[in-house]
């Protein structure tokens, strides 16, 4: 099975927030690294984020091993 | 057509008591959010007020069933983005339990954990079955596949990572809250075991010496293991020191200077990450 990377993102975005609809993900794929920009809600930033940054790292974390079955790069960014 | 207005602490809270008061269905009731206050900072916390109508011809049935509740206010509120309620200002999904609403309720979050679980590992291309099994305060999900090193990663750091991401989804409303225990291919128990193993090694090393042994950061269900590991032993403690991700446990034999001096002099590494590499370097594998 091949791995969807932003589409990772988007569904655990998705499941966590108030405002699923609002959720964006834009992929910027570079020649190694591939740039995850996620877009929230602006009342919902801190459910993708948590407290002390632990949710935003544990997507990460399930990213980057993802990322890594598909020897790929990416880096995940949350923007206002 | 029946009309009455309900409070609560929350819309999923007001709905659920008009439930219990009306002997209907959620599902059942027309309603409206007549007002919300929201606390300052969640300070104070909120209140919401919803006017409930019952149509004539419904009979009641009430289902105790709070997830029916929750599920169905998130429904509608995705329906109705406007109307949205700032469900918890710290974002952390740790708000205090409503009182006593939903006492003796049975509470199903399981097939939402499943469903979350295979949903991620779906996208993350990993062949897995999942299997899942629900009591009063947990949900024990595990993870069967053949490619352990993604889904449990180095340490378990993968197989923590979902089940915190799980924990925040399944949480996100503080009415029945469940922890979620997430396993792999039985890397909890071997986990504890190797814990258990460097423990005892460690505290015969700490008590041959006489000095404080600092064990690398863990996170906390590490620390505990090896806390459980050594409670019964005699001639040592074993004390927790440092915040969050570089927080390390120490093993103190009696007598020694109250980790002043840590015997391994592993205090020059400076800032370390979050994996624990325990004692002497040869950490656990996953």
């Amino acid at each position: 099975m091949a791995a969807d990377i932003k589409n990772i993102v988007e569904f655990i975005a998705q499941a966590l927030v108030d405002r699923p609809e609002e959720v964006s993900v834009n992929e910027v794929e570079g020649e190694q690294t591939s740039v995850l920009e996620l877009r929230v809600a602006k009342d919902d930033m801190g459910k993708v984020i948590g407290k002390q940054g632990r949710t935003a790292r544990a997507i990460r974390t399930v990213l980057n091993a993802a990322a890594t079955k598909a020897r790929k790069r990416v880096v995940l960014e949350i923007v206002e | 057509m029946r009309e009455e207005v309900f409070e609560g602490k929350s819309e999923e809270e007001a709905l659920l008591r008009a439930s219990e008061v009306l002997g209907v269905n959620i599902s059942d009731m027309q309603y409206e959010v007549l007002e919300q206050e929201t606390g300052l900072f969640g300070l104070f916390r909120k209140s919401v007020k919803v006017r409930v109508r019952v149509p004539d011809e419904v009979q009641g049935i009430v289902y105790r069933d709070p997830a029916a509740a929750s599920n169905h206010a998130a429904a509608a509120r995705r329906r109705d983005p406007a109307r949205t309620v700032v469900e918890d200002a710290g974002g952390d999904g740790e708000g205090p339990e409503p009182a006593g609403a939903m006492e003796g309720a049975a509470v199903r979050k399981g097939p939402e954990a499943e469903a979350a679980l295979r949903g991620i590992l779906e996208r993350m291309g990993v062949d897995a079955q999942v299997t899942c099994d629900e009591d009063g305060e947990a949900i024990r999900l595990n993870i069967a596949t053949e490619e352990r090193d993604v889904v449990i990663g180095r340490d378990g750091e993968v197989l923590s990572a979902l089940q915190f991401v799980l924990n925040k989804i399944v949480n996100r409303f503080p009415e029945g809250r469940k922890r979620i225990v997430l396993d792999a291919e039985g890397f909890r128990d071997r986990r504890t075991e190797e814990l258990t193993r460097l423990a005892e090694r460690l505290a015969d090393k700490a008590v041959r010496t006489g000095q404080v042994i600092r064990l690398a950061a863990m996170n906390a269900q590490d620390r505990r293991v090896v806390h459980m590991a050594l409670k019964d032993r005699p001639g040592l403690t074993t004390r927790s020191e440092g915040e969050g991700l570089s927080r390390c446990l120490m093993i103190v034999p009696a007598g020694a200077a109250r980790g002043d001096r840590p015997g391994t002099g592993r205090r020059s590494g400076g800032k370390r990450g979050p994996r624990p590499h325990p004692g002497e370097g040869r950490g656990p594998t996953a």
